[in-house]
């Protein structure tokens, strides 16, 4: 009995060290699919955001990307748009919020891949994104390139990825 | 439907010869003891009751997550076929032993298995698929669709469909072309087919 109980402890503590592990020291995976849910967290906001949180947020989600960011929009029935470097990307985020009370973005199914040479990354996700007073939303599969910049991911293009061709 | 009241007994009350119970008194009468609750919930033996819960949640678990995918349709591209709200789901195993095939009601993944759109498939790889005054065409000859219900005035030009691509699109073709959601989408993409 002693034995079990002394197995299962050092089986516990095991557990809790490669835990702990996991949070000090996370994979690249790890901090990317962390990275790319932010961009979701700091796009959604609702009418109660304060002008300071405001700012604060879009300041925020700019810093996610790299200064020369590329952002293509291709979604069938509308023109394609394209948005380039950071201050332009944080220029749209406030006129987002600026036209509309507010916005929820959940990105779903985040698939990972790292370059075997760790320095660059691709995400492929699916965007859900619902306006006010809208049911279902607006739901759009996106790609996002990552790049390591001074030991930190950053997002250098996104583009929307289309379904059905 | 009475209850047996002998079951009712907890196993410390002991039965007399004359067949009356030593101890607190039943009646049918009485409201339902904690005993009879507490076997309608945990049954005779709690720990088989238990197992028999432990395989029911395995067996769920997998067939939900690995065979059948509960689906809820939302929007109306499906109509009348298919309801905007209605729940279905989507066999994945379906093509494990054939390809898909004309008329399948398909779910097409996007990036994962969360949001699928829902779609029938009207072309086969290899196939030149286009419309033409709302109707489907396959190598330039219409195709048969009864479960179209709904007037349609599309045209498109044909597309080749490669080895691997399949043309997939709603039963809703009374909507603008350029509302509607359909083209064509790779074999991979394909999750299975609709249940209901």
């Amino acid at each position: 009995m002693k034995i079990l109980f002394r197995l299962a402890l050092v089986a516990a503590l095991a557990g809790v060290v490669w835990w702990g592990w996991g949070k000090l020291f996370p994979k690249d995976e790890e901090v990317i699919r962390q990275r790319v849910n932010r961009v979701a967290a700091l796009i959604t906001f609702d009418g109660k955001e304060g002008n300071f949180a405001k700012v604060a947020n879009v300041e925020e989600f700019a810093n996610l990307f790299d200064m020369e960011v590329e952002v293509v929009v291709d979604t069938p029935g509308y023109a394609q748009q394209i948005l380039t470097g950071r201050t332009d990307l944080r220029q749209q985020a406030f006129a987002v919020r600026s036209a509309i009370s507010s916005l929820e973005v959940k990105f779903l199914d985040l698939n990972v891949t790292v370059d075997p040479n760790r320095t660059n990354a691709t995400v492929l996700l699916t965007g859900q994104a619902k306006m006010p007073k809208e049911r279902d939303g607006f739901v759009q599969e996106l790609k996002f390139i990552l790049r390591k910049v001074e030991g930190k991911w950053l997002i250098y293009r996104v583009e929307t990825v289309r379904t059905l061709t | 439907m009475s209850p047996d009241l002998s079951r009712l007994i907890s196993p410390a009350t002991k039965a007399r010869p004359d067949g009356s119970v030593a101890g607190s008194t039943v009646n049918s009468d009485a409201t339902p003891s904690p005993s009879w609750l507490r076997r309608l919930i945990l049954g005779r033996n709690p720990r088989f009751t238990l197992i028999r819960a432990g395989v029911l949640a395995l067996t769920a678990f997998i067939v939900f997550r690995f065979i059948l995918i509960p689906v809820r349709v939302t929007g109306g591209s499906m109509e009348p076929t298919y309801h905007d709200r209605r729940v279905n789901f989507i066999n994945q195993l379906a093509y494990r032993s054939h390809e898909p095939r004309r008329g399948d009601v398909v779910g097409v993944r996007f990036a994962g298995r969360s949001v699928m759109l829902l779609k029938r498939v009207v072309g086969l790889p290899g196939e030149l698929i286009g419309f033409s005054n709302g109707r489907v065409t396959v190598n330039g000859r219409p195709l048969d669709e009864p479960y179209v219900k709904l007037p349609s005035d599309w045209n498109r030009y044909p597309v080749q469909l490669g080895p691997e691509d399949y043309f997939v699109v709603g039963d809703n073709r009374s909507m603008p072309i350029e509302n509607h959601t359909f083209g064509i989408c790779k074999r991979e993409r394909i999750l299975g087919r609709t249940l209901l």
